[in-house]
């Protein structure tokens, strides 16, 4: 919800030419060491950041882990261990930081299982939202962005603007909320929770069509609040380009605006199309969350859910490290996509 | 500096009247302001304190013109049911007012009833020197059945008796013998076949006091909790959904200003020192800044919210703001860096200026218009995230926000009510559509790169 404000245009323009920067300063392997030693640095700064919120906790954590926690005592104790609980605070935080960089999440509360285990159960589930939404969001957004930068100033190119801005202010888990009362509970088109129907279907089409089934509300949910970046992207970035001299240039030999645009000029859309689809994912994993929740999707979200009820830290904390990890990893990889899309880094290097 | 900026603030009206997609932003949250102004008048109940306002889940009022027959509440007070008596009279006494009559005493309440059931009804009286109480209901089919019945012992201090169709104690006298009664439709309809059809026609309530000489009565109250309420109904407390919807503006409002605020304030703070003081100083505080970008907010917001506990409205708009500053850091250090070349810098410091005198004096003032853009773009995401955190039950639940409502709907399986679900959904996004519009117009009177297009 938060990243989509950040992602004003001004601010991603200057995501977009970040890399650009650094390619003209040094090699493809310098850079890619370069981005290699950030992402590292990002994850000790996540870790770090939730080691100083397990300080903050009030109270004394052994205190609280033998009151409230409802695990076993030698759990207990284990976790006490794991994160040194009785050990002076620099050593706690070596501790934490190692545990953190291992996913060694400790214990949910809840469920008494390692964080880890639970995590790699649902990451699947979430993933498949994410991956379906994210991949619909670029396709059609793209396509919208595409058709309005060609009409620009016409009817369908105001609408793509004012849906694309809508986006920004619109919540997804609303649209899901409405979503599921007019075709869940109110027409009975789709089902109203969880992943699959329970007892599942046994034959491999069946399997398929009941997940796309559940799928149909959540995926329509996020999409269309994931759409609106990628739109207004691909339209500004087109209509940027088509006022550069080379399209002058291509104009002047006779080329028509059609060809212009979908030869030449798009091409140039796909390294900022990189870095969107980054930030997407970003957008739509956070998103996705409280979308499960509302959907019950046996997901991260619905798990971050549950723990949240039962003050389970190890969980709050786990998945919090888990997601950065991963939108940190999407901006990683984007960046390395980047020079490789980009001829002009290989130029320099 | 006050002066600058109220100087580039005018210049920017000048330009910005002309945008439309601004003006709409402008006009929409002028209608939100004007809203939580007039909140005081028009939605009088508080959102979370004013329970029991009708039945729980009511609906709207406004219903009952489509053919709804919900009931209304309706409400008989003690003023209502005994002061048409003729021989009771009111006295005051210090704090303590009645009306003193002489048994035998038999008041009749007559109900004009043409709805569906009422939710909840609950009879309160309270009285002093009575020996036998009876509170009785007849129906139109002439059915006669029993709420209070009770033989007291004399006594000169107060009584208090009440019966609620919701207690088990009061169910039971009503319906003596059936298992699992539900009071009111018991009472207001009749089976027909299969179905139940609403009994409509006067409800006479009798109440009937004996004594040995006069009777005090303190309260005596007919209370018919309805199945409709306000413009919005009421929730699973009963409580007014339209007063929630018209005070959640307010705190919307605050919410969104108080971290939209912190969040350029320190982002601008941020980006002129660092862009400013240039060198290993700028590389490393905006490496720090890409790190801290790079963290997604609200899963830490969640954890900081869960591990802080109830957390209030200051609180949260704070956290909110601390965590949103990053990019708004970015943008101002690339200004920053462009009037750092100008010759009036340079000439400022040639004369001797302090360095902090510049940043404050001359660079600030340049940053100020782009800082309004960000302001109006930050308020949005502030207020949705707030809304997420309350829908996740993570902030208390005084805290009535558009957010909580959702959530306290979806909580209490209400989701099929759509004017408790649909109005802070619809409010929550106006309200961030009219901060995105303005955001949006002022980035592109702001933005070079998208001037030279427009």
């Amino acid at each position: 919800m938060f990243i989509r404000v950040a992602f004003n245009r001004k601010h991603l323009n200057s995501i977009l030419l970040a890399p650009l920067k650094i390619s003209c300063l040094a090699s493809i392997r310098a850079y890619v060491v370069r981005k290699s030693v950030y992402l590292l640095l990002t994850l000790v700064a996540v870790a770090t950041v939730n080691f100083v919120i397990f300080i903050m906790m009030p109270g004394d954590p052994i205190v609280i882990l033998a009151q409230s926690a409802r695990l076993r005592p030698e759990q207990i104790e284990r976790l006490i261990e794991l994160y040194g609980l009785r050990k002076p605070l620099l050593e706690k935080y070596v501790l934490y930081l190692r545990n953190m960089l291992t996913f060694n999440f400790g214990y949910s509360y809840y469920t008494k299982n390692a964080v880890w285990d639970d995590i790699l159960g649902r990451l699947p589930e979430t993933l498949m939202l994410v991956g379906v939404s994210v991949l619909l969001s670029i396709v059609i957004g793209v396509a919208l962005g595409v058709l309005a930068a060609e009409k620009r100033g016409s009817l369908a190119d105001k609408l793509v603007l004012f849906f694309g801005l809508s986006g920004y202010a619109l919540p997804g888990w609303w649209i899901g909320l409405i979503l599921l009362t007019i075709f869940g509970y109110g027409l009975g088109l789709f089902p109203l929770r969880g992943s699959v129907t329970i007892p599942p279907p046994t034959d491999a089409i069946g399997i398929l069509l009941d997940r796309l089934w559940h799928m149909v509300l959540p995926v329509t949910a996020l999409t269309v609040t994931g759409f609106g970046g990628p739109a207004l992207v691909t339209r500004n970035q087109l209509l940027d380009v088509m006022t550069e001299d080379f399209v002058v240039v291509l104009r002047a030999k006779g080329l028509s605006q059609r060809d212009i645009m979908y030869k030449h000029a798009l091409k140039n859309v796909l390294p900022p199309l990189i870095t969107i689809t980054a930030i997407s994912f970003a957008f739509v994993l956070v998103g996705a969350m409280i979308t499960e929740g509302i959907f019950s999707w046996p997901g991260l979200g619905l798990y971050i859910v549950q723990a949240i009820g039962v003050n389970d830290y190890p969980t709050l904390q786990g998945v919090f490290f888990l997601v950065a990890t991963l939108v940190v990893l999407a901006n990683y990889i984007a960046d390395l996509l980047y020079a490789v899309v980009d001829p002009r880094i290989e130029l320099i290097g | 500096m006050k002066r600058a900026m109220m100087r580039s603030l005018q210049d920017l009206w000048g330009v910005f009247r002309k945008k439309r997609t601004g003006i709409a932003g402008l006009i929409l949250l002028g209608l939100f302001v004007l809203l939580s102004i007039a909140a005081p008048v028009i939605a009088p109940h508080d959102p979370y304190y004013d329970q029991n306002l009708a039945g729980y889940f009511a609906q709207p009022d406004w219903l009952a013109l489509f053919g709804s027959k919900s009931p209304p509440n309706l409400f008989y007070d003690t003023a209502a049911v005994l002061g048409g008596l003729s021989d009771a009279a009111y006295y005051t006494n210090g704090s303590d007012s009645y009306y003193l009559a002489n048994p035998p005493l038999r008041v009749y309440v007559p109900v004009e009833y043409s709805y569906n059931p009422p939710t909840r009804i609950v009879i309160r009286l309270q009285v002093s020197s009575a020996e036998f109480v009876r509170i009785t209901i007849t129906r139109p089919d002439g059915a006669t059945f029993t709420f209070i019945e009770e033989r007291l012992p004399l006594s000169q201090s107060y009584v208090q008796l009440e019966a609620d169709t919701w207690s088990l104690e009061t169910r039971q006298l009503l319906f003596p013998g059936l298992t699992y009664p539900v009071a009111e439709r018991e009472l207001f309809s009749t089976v027909e076949g299969e179905n139940e059809v609403p009994l409509d026609g006067t409800y006479m309530f009798t109440i009937r006091i004996d004594s040995q000489g006069a009777v005090k009565i303190k309260t005596l109250e007919i209370l018919m909790y309805g199945g409709r309420f306000g413009l919005l109904g009421t929730d699973e407390r009963g409580r007014d959904i339209w007063s929630q919807l018209i005070k959640g503006t307010w705190l919307a409002l605050t919410i969104g200003i108080i971290s939209a605020f912190l969040g350029v304030f320190i982002g601008v703070t941020y980006g002129l020192v660092s862009g400013y003081l240039g060198g290993w100083v700028d590389e490393t505080m905006m490496r720090f800044n890409d790190i801290l970008l790079a963290i997604p907010t609200l899963p830490l917001l969640i954890v900081l919210i869960s591990v802080l506990r109830n957390a209030d409205v200051i609180v949260i708009s704070a956290l909110i703001g601390f965590l949103s500053w990053n990019s708004i850091a970015r943008i101002a250090r690339s200004v920053t860096l462009t009037i750092k070349q100008k010759t009036f810098v340079e000439a400022a410091r040639a004369i001797g200026v302090s360095d902090t005198e510049i940043m404050v004096r001359h660079i600030l003032p340049q940053i100020v218009p782009m800082a309004y853009a960000q302001f109006a773009l930050l308020i949005p995401g502030a207020v949705l995230t707030e809304a997420v955190l309350s829908l996740l039950a993570l902030t208390p639940p005084t805290l009535m926000t558009w957010g909580k409502m959702m959530s306290n709907a979806e909580a209490a399986g209400g989701t099929m009510m759509w004017w408790w679900t649909l109005p802070p959904g619809i409010f929550l996004t106006a309200l961030s559509l009219s901060f995105v519009f303005i955001g949006h117009a002022l980035d592109e009177i702001l933005n070079p790169r998208l001037r030279r297009r427009a």
